[in-house]
């Protein structure tokens, strides 16, 4: 728990600093690996998509094939988006399909904490990650009293969002107290015993027009043009559910939403787009818990049914299109088990299973069955100041003929007195070829070896204050070994085909700094964040090379940074992201490679709060100085936005944090 | 005397300062000569599909390579999927397929003169005078006439499906109705009329058509991959090549080439028309009088297009590309002895020569 604060990226004033029993909730083995967003309090950016929000945080790089509701993806640390994890009550949604999860989709009113595991726990995250794991979460339901909040917003790309969202609680017994101490000191209390149903359902709709218009760089005139095929809707609801009694929980969620969206086209004469995407998914998970003084355990089971139809259908003379129909269905099931069997030793165990029909139905040889196993375990010694960790996790594949082994251990040392934490990490981790990549008719590889990974980290972590300064930098380098990394190349007859490239290697260094100021009336907060990193194909089975290219989309240097005055009710505050040179081909022409970017953005808020209502307001701009930017290339992004955000919240009950 | 003397200095100063249109920009990159890029070998680049990379090489005359010309002149990316290139007079003509468009440049320049738009153009061909067809489509397909002095599409003639290469003979143009290895037929088009006045119905695919030295019209179908409903593949037409009557487009001959799977796409003849290329794993050869049509196996390389010189006789032949990084072209003897590879822009699939 220690090294909580250091690690926690806030949102200026709009996010309250994560709190020891915020952390324990979160219940992540390794907090200091991890990177907590929380967006429980913040007003400023609900209405966006996780895609839009991540990529002004500076966080990881987002590839966003156009406007807000166009596909986006995320990678970090030089990886591809097929090697990030996103996790939805600790169970992976990326498509079974496609491999990658489209952030695009999930609007940042859906949840509250955003869990950016970057150096992935082998017992305690599913999934096969070779760059992070994320995971997004809701605040404990039992903190959260009887409210009922109305979201909306507009923006000047005509698009609107409206959400409501509402907590109740039968009856409204204060049991969260007796949980946090559980979840911190391992102690049962008897207080803990009167029955509670918790619930939380968020219903949101979203109008998307991305009306706008850019500069078509791709055009000899360079004329301005309107982004004409960009509309579409999506619409979703999460219910949360959950019954305590006792030491014991059971919880339910359903996660719905639909989406259908124009994608726009590439840039140039064929600006306009014709094709379009429908996404649906229903995803359901129920739980049970049990806390007892030395041992915590955990069940849970899973069904995911999604569905993606993507249609490029034949206009004019074209007969050819695509008509893509994706489906997928998954039953998952997880059981975590935390022992603390003597003082300073933990010993936790997870056993995963997935169970996936997958279809496409013109592109594969019928429906294919998939299944997925996972068990490991994990060991946690703390000894005085040092924290030894090992963990170790076995996959069995269906595609595999003997089991994959996960290993990694970490060590860090706590000098708590000085506020100085160093720690070292190191890590093998691989991922298998998703459905996609081995089944797609014609092209798929079904003798694709695994990609592995072998992840390296050292951190130096420093916090300080000083009365009502408070100091906090965290740097860490990192260094990642991958092999048979996974790649699509055209084959014989200009089908494509995925193929292993041999080696990449990524390195770099993350620093992100935080300096806060605060007394009865005013808080001033400055923060950034700098990533450099260096990411190398150095051998690739596909051409006789003799140089190692920096890896498409994957820019060495991104600084953001974000600058807060808050007094009273009032806010302001000022953003800004650097986005280096990234390139787009293999080779690093330097003529086709994206030029760096700035972005700007300023928001001002008020914030009412009385003991029943509240009201918050918020007036933001993005992109200030409306640069002209591409994420993928060849795809437009929107110019400068404006966007006034509304909140009403009517409180039954205000839980006071300790 | 004096003053007459000044008058002419200041003249042939003024004169010589004067912005010609024709100007070639300084640098014009790989420029040898001043005809600038008029003459010389254009290798067109596909580029990645969605990905804007499209591009031409220019090869001088000392074959020297220089990559990107139109994007380094032009300080723009041609587009999307260069899918064929033409010189017609000073004017090149880029058809990118993607972009649907296609781009008319300066060929003493390489800059951009104006473009036109086309929905799905495939290639384009002048048939003399002011006029250009270009086919489009791939279903059932159109070839638009191109007023090449305006830059204008005039009208339009229904084709076959999927039309791709045109060839010219004596009035008419033959169009591959290829529709993927879809179509089985050659739409005849009158010049003088711009109307269909026949319709021959061969095997499945035809690719590309090529004239003998004896007048014979030869022509490639590549068969196609015959799959079931579920994409599993089922079979394979056969690849054929036919020998037409030069003047009625009558069948003389036909011979199957390969074996089953085989999909050769490309044809070239030797500036005598004496000679007659395929590509079929391989580059083969044989006499236009051979009443085989089998060939010999020239060159063991494995290349995806080919096109001959009409100065030289030497074959140039384009490297199997992956689409993503640069690719290569060869260069060959008329015999088949290599004498140099030049690395080009991305998915090289063609050789133009003017």
């Amino acid at each position: 728990m220690a090294q909580s604060e250091q690690d926690t990226i806030l949102l200026s004033h709009t996010a309250h600093e994560l709190t020891i029993f915020d952390q324990a909730l979160l219940a992540r083995p390794d907090e200091q690996r991890a990177i907590f967003l929380n967006l429980g309090d913040s007003k400023f950016f609900r209405s966006q998509d996780l895609a839009t929000f991540l990529d002004r945080k500076g966080l990881a790089q987002i590839s966003a094939y156009g406007a807000p509701g166009t596909s986006a993806s995320i990678r970090f640390r030089g990886t591809s988006s097929d090697q990030t994890a996103l996790l939805w009550q600790g169970l992976p949604v990326n498509s079974v399909s496609l491999g990658s999860a489209d952030i695009s989709l999930i609007p940042v009113f859906l949840f509250e904490q955003v869990a950016f595991n970057t150096d992935p726990d082998a017992t305690s995250l599913p999934g096969t990650s070779l760059g992070a794991a994320i995971e997004l979460s809701n605040n404990n339901l039992s903190r959260i009293g009887e409210s009922v909040k109305l979201f909306s917003s507009y923006n000047s790309l005509h698009n609107s969002f409206s959400g409501i969202d509402i907590a109740l609680q039968f009856p409204q017994a204060q049991t969260f107290d007796s949980l946090q101490e559980i979840m911190v000191t391992g102690k049962e209390k008897s207080a803990f015993v009167n029955g509670s149903l918790n619930s939380r359902t968020k219903v949101f709709y979203q109008d998307l027009r991305n009306d706008f218009s850019y500069t078509d760089k791709y055009d000899f005139d360079k004329p301005v043009v309107r982004q004409t095929h960009n509309n579409g809707m999506n619409y979703g609801a999460l219910q949360d559910l959950s019954w305590k009694w006792g030491i014991n929980e059971i919880s339910g969620h359903l996660w719905y939403q639909q989406r259908n969206v124009e994608l726009p086209g590439i840039m140039g004469k064929s600006a306009e787009g014709t094709s379009e995407q429908d996404d649906e998914f229903l995803r359901t998970a129920i739980s049970f818990s049990q806390w007892r003084k030395k041992l915590d355990w955990k069940l849970t089971a899973a069904w995911l049914d999604e569905s993606q139809y993507y249609r490029d259908l034949p206009h004019g003379n074209d007969s050819w299109g695509i008509d893509s129909r994706l489906s997928s269905k998954v039953l998952l099931n997880t059981l975590n088990i935390d022992s603390r069997i003597a003082q300073g030793l933990e010993i936790k165990v997870l056993a995963f299973s997935s169970y996936t029909r997958v279809n496409n139905v013109n592109y594969t040889g019928g429906e294919k069955l998939l299944w997925w196993g996972q068990a490991g375990g994990s060991l946690k010694y703390v000894l005085g100041k040092n924290t030894f960790k090992g963990d170790v996790r076995m996959d069995i594949r269906e595609v595999a003929t003997k089991p994959a082994w996960t290993l990694a251990y970490l060590y860090t040392l706590n000098i708590r007195s000085v506020s100085v934490v160093p720690e070292v990490q190191t890590g093998r981790r691989f991922r298998v070829g998703d459905f996609n990549e081995r089944f797609w008719v014609p092209g798929g590889n079904p003798d694709l070896l695994p990609e592995q990974g072998m992840n390296y980290k050292a951190s130096l972590a420093v916090f300080s204050s000083l009365h009502a300064l408070r100091f906090r930098i965290a740097p860490n380098i990192f260094y990642s070994d991958m092999t048979n990394l996974i790649q699509w190349v055209p084959g014989a007859g200009n089908i494509w085909s995925p193929v292993n490239l041999k080696h990449v290697r990524t390195r770099g260094l993350e620093l992100p700094a935080r300096i806060s100021l605060s007394n009865e009336y005013w808080n001033y907060a400055i923060e950034g964040r700098y990533s450099h990193t260096i990411g190398k194909a150095v051998n690739n089975n596909t051409w006789n090379d003799a140089h190692a290219f920096t890896m498409i989309y994957t820019p060495v240097d991104v600084v953001a940074s974000e600058a807060s005055i808050v007094y009273k009710h009032y806010s302001i505050s000022f953003s800004h992201k650097y986005t280096s040179l990234r390139y787009t081909d293999e080779q690093n022409a330097p003529y086709r490679a994206l030029q760096p970017y700035q972005l700007f953005g300023c928001q001002a808020g008020y914030r009412m709060e009385g003991k029943r209502i509240g009201l918050y307001a918020v007036f933001s701009i993005d992109n200030l100085t409306d640069e002209q930017y591409e994420s993928v290339r060849s795809y437009a992004m929107p110019g400068r936005v404006y966007q006034l955000n509304l909140q009403l919240e009517f409180k039954y009950i205000k839980q006071q944090l300790k | 005397m004096k003053k007459v003397f000044f008058a002419f200095v200041f003249s042939v100063v003024l004169f010589s300062c004067k912005k010609d249109e024709e100007e070639i920009p300084m640098p014009a990159p790989g420029v040898t000569d001043e005809t600038g890029y008029l003459h010389g070998k254009f290798v067109i680049n596909e580029g990645s599909f969605l990905s804007n990379n499209a591009s031409i090489s220019y090869i001088n005359a000392s074959n020297a390579v220089t990559n990107d010309v139109y994007l380094q002149v032009n300080a723009v990316e041609l587009g999307d999927v260069l899918q064929s290139f033409a010189v017609i007079g000073e004017r090149g003509y880029a058809v990118l397929n993607n972009s649907q468009r296609v781009e008319v440049v300066n060929m003493r320049t390489m800059q951009h003169v104006t473009d036109f738009t086309v929905d799905y153009p495939r290639h384009i061909l002048s048939i003399g005078g002011e006029k250009a067809y270009v086919t489009n489509g791939s279903g059932m397909g159109v070839v638009k006439v191109v007023n090449t002095t305006t830059n204008t599409i005039t009208s339009e003639i229904p084709v076959g499906l999927g039309p791709e290469r045109m060839l010219q003979v004596e009035g008419k143009v033959l169009v591959m109705n290829n529709g993927y290895g879809a179509g089985n037929s050659i739409s005849v088009i009158d010049i003088a009329t711009d109307a269909v006045v026949n319709t021959i119905t061969l095997s499945d695919g035809p690719a590309q058509a090529i004239r003998d030295a004896n007048g014979k019209v030869w022509v490639l179908c590549s068969g196609q991959v015959l799959y079931d409903d579920m994409w599993n593949v089922i079979g394979h037409s056969s690849a054929v090549l036919y020998k037409l009557d030069g003047t009625n487009f009558s069948q003389e001959a036909y011979f199957t080439i390969g074996s089953e799977g085989d999909h050769p796409g490309r044809l070239s003849v030797s500036p005598d028309g004496n000679t007659i290329y395929y590509l079929n794993n391989g580059l083969y050869a044989f006499s236009a009088s051979d009443d085989t049509a089998t060939g010999v196996l020239l060159i063991s390389d494995n290349c995806t297009s080919i096109d001959i010189d009409p100065a030289t006789g030497d074959i140039w032949s384009a490297g199997i590309s992956d689409f993503m990084n640069p690719s290569w072209v060869y260069h060959y003897t008329s015999t088949g002895s290599l004498i140099d590879s030049l690395e080009v822009g991305i998915g090289a699939s063609g050789v133009v020569f003017n």
